[in-house]
């Protein structure tokens, strides 16, 4: 053996202890730092009762008692007078000329894309924020009658964070121990398999570290077709900002383990089923979502890295709903 | 390194917390002085207000997304060589 060799495979493997520890010292520096040089910035924290750190708990009390202030007291005026009713959306969905006079299943398909998120531009606000309750009830009737999907924004009394914000492209998840990238290559028959670009499906990589639920089966042998499709098509959504996520576990990680949510892309109407399967973006990438390779490429394309999006649950007590592209007309 | 979610949760508390200090320190060095208080309350008022970065950029002179980005490399490698300690 190499001394570089003896060397690194002697090395301590450093703990999760131990490295909290080191976080902490780190963390309590910074503040320290932080206060030092700006002691009226510490007072100014401490007169407010919040800790600078904290800073984001405080943003989610602002930005959660707004939408519930804003729920309130302005948008029933706001939307019976301003906004279509779901039915127009639908019903101007069905009028369209283009999709009566277009032949070619693919042309109308991409006509009602292009309906669908015509309208939801015209709905959604421009900059992605939470929605109110009337915004999203009006979405999740339009889901139900364009797309067929049974999707809402609160499920069985759980709600996001934010149901309108934007996705940004994710890697492969491992599967398995001992799963490698070439192993995520699309066969013919699944999405990206023939003629839709496996290069870029592959080309995301393999993530380094695990999903927040894990290897999703303990070994190759145990992988299943159905495993593979929650894998394919996963969704990350930010659990770990829940406000009550530590609170209530270990129900919300069962809760939210592989739980089915719709994906619309708001600039095309591409819409897709997908499972979540880890937790993130972190808030400071100006990302709410994260997309499986095969999620973001039919979502928006090859080169589709970052967009806006309405993600929704998916409401599905029987599982009948399959995951993957949602195709309408 | 972290064996269960929660355990991850913490860790990513903690660096989220050590990177909101090294973020506001960085803005308070370089936002003159003069600009402080106004700019303590309008970030206590709305923290997830996107013209904050606005009202920044107009009083820095240097880019503040560019900033930002070169504090948060600096915390990551300095994160990866406690790590690799």
């Amino acid at each position: 053996m190499t001394k570089s060799a003896h060397k690194k495979s002697s090395k301590k493997k450093l703990t999760s202890e131990e490295f909290r520890q080191k976080l902490k010292l780190k963390h309590l520096e910074s503040k320290r730092k932080l206060f030092e040089k700006y002691p009226k910035v510490d007072k100014f924290f401490k007169d407010k009762g919040i800790d600078p750190g904290k800073i984001r708990e405080h943003s989610t009390k602002i930005l959660g008692a707004s939408a519930i202030a804003g729920a309130l007291l302005f948008s029933p005026p706001l939307t019976s007078s301003a906004l279509p009713t779901p039915q127009e959306i639908i019903e101007k969905l069905k009028s369209d000329k283009n999709i009566k006079i277009e032949d070619k299943q693919s042309l109308l398909l991409r006509n009602n894309n292009v309906n669908l998120a015509n309208s939801l531009t015209g709905l959604l606000p421009k900059k992605s924020r939470p929605l109110n309750r009337n915004e999203e009830k009006i979405l999740e009737q339009v889901f139900s009658q364009v797309l067929g999907v049974a999707a809402r924004a609160s499920l069985e009394g759980e709600h996001l964070n934010t149901t309108y914000g934007y996705i940004g492209a994710e890697q492969h998840l491992r599967r398995f121990p001992g799963d490698t990238l070439l192993q995520h290559a699309p066969t013919p028959k699944d999405f990206g398999g023939e003629g839709q670009g496996s290069g870029s499906i592959l080309k995301e990589g393999l993530a380094p570290g695990l999903g927040a639920w894990g290897y999703f089966a303990p070994s190759k042998d145990a992988l299943t077709p159905k495993i593979e499709e929650i894998e394919r098509w996963y969704a990350v959504v930010q659990t770990l900002y829940l406000p009550d996520w530590s609170a209530r576990q270990p129900h919300l990680k069962n809760w939210y383990k592989y739980r089915k949510v719709l994906i619309v892309n708001i600039d095309n109407g591409n819409a897709v089923v997908a499972s979540i399967a880890d937790s993130g973006p972190a808030i400071w990438t100006g990302k709410h979502f994260g997309g499986s390779p095969e999620v973001m490429h039919y979502l928006g394309g090859a080169k589709y890295k970052k967009g806006p999006v309405i993600v929704f649950f998916v409401d599905d007590p029987y599982n009948k709903v399959p995951l993957g592209p949602v195709e309408y007309n | 390194m972290a064996e269960t979610e929660e355990e991850r949760h913490e860790l990513w508390q903690i660096v989220d917390e050590i990177l909101h200090h090294r973020i506001l320190h960085l803005f308070l060095d370089k936002l003159p002085e003069m600009h402080h208080d106004e700019f303590l309350h309008r970030f206590h008022k709305s923290p997830h207000d996107e013209n904050l970065l606005g009202f920044l950029n107009e009083r820095i002179e240097e880019n503040v997304e560019e900033l930002i980005k070169e504090e948060m490399e600096l915390l990551t490698s300095e994160i990866l060589r406690e790590i690799r300690k």
